[in-house]
């Protein structure tokens, strides 16, 4: 071999040997190292809720591969107790979440992480195949708080077990807690059911954290034998508790809560207690009123009005007022007010006012006659005094102070939208209304709308209306009358409204086969299924069996796995089937982009709409017949 | 206006006559009761005009109607007509429901009304064992006040504003 040939055979050789060692080389570096998984939380911590409430925010944890989005990687969320035994639970699944990771990813939780009862901290982690170190989510359950000093009104209507001698009966109550900075209650309220009326003292009471979950237990000490378990044989303690829902430190959603009665309202922290419209006579100011209940027979009745005080100290000359009364389907609409007045708040700080309002329809006065507590500038609780007045009826109620009194025309209300709640009776018995009414620029109605008497109901979503008109009164007082709000086939209402100027109206049927008052809220544009998002507050106003029972708690809903888990604590006790705290909520909803309308699904069957006010309130109301939901939902 | 005049009448014939010039004072002053131009709710019309007196014997007592039906208490009713279901709602009293016993003759003015394709009788006024009952009132709403006892009101005045509606 000479040494030309030489030279190609070693250059062969030399590329072989150098092909071996790369391979070679590559082949020792893949089995060691590999694509470098990794995973991180990238959403949902640091976060905290109240004990027993749901997590607002979905947990989110991104898995990259070598530094790259990893999609279709299934992750892991575990729940790790925290040193205190604060825990938390997945909504179905309890103690773990799996989910895969999207084109960018990031896997989400698409249950609701929800706190166990045990303030402090936890963590959640997240682990993916192939990744050596899990994601750490850390998550706290605050104390669930007391309410902090001050004064609180509270109102509430429903059934109660009736007063010595009397059967059970509807009943309305409002007051003011003043709460001392040790949880103690005092204060003075009005309670009005068919059979007895007192305003009288709280004399002790007690505020604490219900130990079944957050929300908080109020109870009243007033000594008055015909009211409080025993009520019903004249050996009442005398004694009420209010469970509260809290949306904030301020405001809260009520029911009574023990055996002798079941109601729902509110609890709101008192701002103000100054004297009503100092301005006037100069500049006049009005409240639009509802009030609900039974008449001396035993009929339901619902008032809706306007009042205007026009005169130094209070007092009412009847201009700009008026008042409409549906009285077990009789109606009496447009009655003058002849003369009236706001007394000055009470001296003793409480704001208590007498509201008087006086008619020629009626043969004597004073014709209605109204203990008042003053929320705020814009708030009165009512309660009436049925043994003094001549409507001598069993009702409650709130006025809403109106902006531009007086000055109301069609343009007020014209082009918006309200939404409504009304509860009241028609002929099968208790009736609830909820929807959407639209007042368009032509004189017609449409929108939306849900009645439930069990005997009869729309399907969930409601129906949309598709005949009415409205009509503004002329008067600049604020009333809207609706006639024949219609879907031309299972419901026409006629119901007057009575504007604040602010968004808000009172509302009364004025039909011979309904009675129903409630709210109207104007409502907001460009909301849709994503609109019903995060933790909210709730209050049902519940019949079964034509039996009433009521709830109220807190609910998260999670727009991703479009979701609603949380808890009520519900008062069964005219059913028999006394308290249930903390009793789960578990459904699912469903709706569009555009549509201010949510269907919401139950366990059991059981079907609901909701209609969103805005993004922080909705009403909602049950459309099977099974049993009658209303009910009022707001952001916390 | 609730002047209650039948125990006083045949005693003071001079009050009578004060309650009704108050009556018709009232009535002349006031804005009088209308009934609006629309029709109630549909689905939920008591159909006053077209009142029967049923008579018959009591069937059944039943105080957990099927899912449907106007909740609280039924009667069927064999009369005539064949069985009826009459509706009397869920406020009747304790008394009441204890006095109803089947086998009971009984008679019960109201409105048929059909509901998912059955008859019911939404009954206004119930008269059984001597007693009568009112139900509903002539709208046909339901009354929820069915205690011996009377409600503890003013009693001087009551809402006028009926002109004596009811």
């Amino acid at each position: 071999m000479n040494f030309r040939r030489m030279i190609p055979l070693t250059i062969v050789l030399t590329m072989l040997a150098a092909l071996v060692a790369c391979s070679s080389s590559s082949s020792s570096s893949g089995s060691k190292s590999g694509p470098v998984i990794a995973i991180t939380a990238t959403g949902g911590t640091p976060q905290s809720t109240t004990v027993a409430a749901g997590f607002a925010t979905a947990l989110s944890a991104t898995v990259t591969s070598n530094g790259s989005p990893a999609s279709g990687m299934s992750v892991t969320f575990t729940v790790v107790a925290g040193g205190t035994g604060a825990n938390g639970a997945f909504a179905t699944t309890t103690t773990s979440d799996t989910e895969t990771t999207n084109a960018s990813g990031v896997a989400t939780t698409s249950q609701t992480l929800t706190a166990n009862g045990t303030a402090g901290a936890f963590t959640v982690t997240a682990t993916a195949t192939g990744a050596t170190t899990p994601a750490t989510f850390t998550l706290t359950n605050n104390a669930a708080s007391t309410l902090a000093a001050g004064n609180y009104v509270f109102s509430l209507a429903g059934t109660d077990s009736g007063a010595a001698g009397y059967a059970s009966s509807f009943y309305s109550a409002a007051g003011v807690l003043v709460v001392d900075g040790g949880g103690n209650v005092t204060g003075e309220m009005s309670f009005s059911d068919f059979n007895y009326y007192v305003k009288e003292a709280i004399t002790g009471g007690s505020v604490a954290v219900n130990p079944a979950d957050s929300n908080l237990l109020i109870t009243i000490n007033t000594g008055d034998v015909n009211i409080g378990p025993g009520g019903n044989t004249a050996t009442g303690t005398g004694t009420l508790v209010f469970s509260a829902a809290m949306a904030s430190s301020t405001r809260g959603l009520l029911t009574e809560y023990d055996s002798w009665a079941t109601s729902t309202g509110e609890l709101n922290a008192q701002t103000s207690t100054a004297a009503l419209c100092p301005s006037a006579p100069g500049t006049p100011c009005g409240y639009a009123i509802y009030l609900g209940g039974l008449d001396a027979s035993g009929n339901p009745i619902g008032v809706g009005s306007v009042i205007t005080i026009d005169g130094a100290s209070g007092a009412m000359s009847g201009a700009g007022s008026v008042f409409d009364i549906n009285d077990g389907g009789t109606l009496y609409p447009n009655l003058p007010v002849s003369s009236g007045s706001v007394s000055a708040p009470s001296s003793d700080g409480l704001g208590y006012v007498t509201i008087t309002i006086n008619s020629g329809a009626f043969a004597a006065s004073p014709g209605i006659v109204l203990d008042g507590y003053i929320v705020d500038a814009n708030h009165i609780r009512l309660v009436e005094d049925y043994y003094v007045d001549t409507l001598n009826s069993t009702t409650g109620g709130t006025a809403l102070a109106q902006t531009g009194t007086g000055k109301f025309t069609s343009a007020s209300i014209s082009g918006a939208t309200y939404v409504i709640d009304m509860p009241g009776a028609d002929i099968h018995g208790a009736l609830q209304v909820a929807g959407m009414l639209t007042f368009n620029s032509n004189g017609t109605v449409s929108g939306n709308l849900s009645f439930n008497d069990i005997a009869a109901q729309n399907a969930q979503g409601g129906t949309a209306i598709t005949g009415g008109a409205w009509a503004d009164d002329s008067s600049g007082t604020g009333r809207v009358i609706v006639t024949g709000a219609t879907d031309g086939a299972t419901f026409a209402y006629n119901l007057t409204l009575y504007e604040t100027g602010d968004g808000n109206a009172t509302i009364l049927s004025m039909d011979s086969g309904d009675v129903v008052v409630g709210l109207g809220r104007a409502q907001a544009s460009g909301l849709g299924v994503s609109s019903l998002t995060g933790n909210y507050t709730l209050g049902l106003y519940q019949f079964r069996s034509g039996v009433e029972f009521d709830a109220e708690g807190q609910v998260t809903a999670n727009a991703a796995a479009l979701s609603l888990t949380g808890f009520t604590d519900q008062n069964k006790s005219l059913l028999g089937t006394g308290l249930k705290p903390n009793s789960s909520v578990n459904a699912t909803y469903s709706g569009t982009a555009s549509s201010p309308i949510i269907s919401i699904n139950g366990g059991g069957g059981s079907t609901f709409t909701l209609y969103l006010v805005d993004g922080t309130q909705s009403v909602v109301i049950e459309n099977d017949n099974a049993q009658l939901t209303l009910g009022y939902v707001t952001n916390q | 206006m609730r002047c209650h005049l039948s125990a006083q009448f045949a005693r003071s014939i001079a009050r009578l006559l004060t309650c009704l010039f108050l009556a018709i004072a009232t009535i002349s002053l006031n804005a009088q009761p209308t009934q609006s131009a629309t029709q109630p709710p549909l689905a939920l019309r008591y159909d006053k005009a077209h009142e029967i007196t049923l008579t018959g014997t009591i069937e059944g007592v039943n105080e957990k109607p099927e899912t449907g039906s106007p909740v609280g208490l039924h009667l069927m009713v064999a009369a005539s007509e064949g069985t009826i279901d009459a509706h009397l709602g869920p406020y009747m009293t304790k008394e009441t429901l204890e006095a109803l016993h089947t086998g009971m003759p009984v008679q019960i003015v109201g409105a048929m009304k059909k509901l998912h394709g059955k008859e019911y009788l939404l009954a206004r006024q119930v008269i059984f064992g001597g007693r009568l009952v009112q139900v509903r009132n002539e709208n046909g709403l339901l009354v929820q006040a069915h205690t011996a006892k009377s409600h503890r009101g003013n009693q001087k005045s009551g809402l006028v504003s009926n002109g004596g509606a009811r």
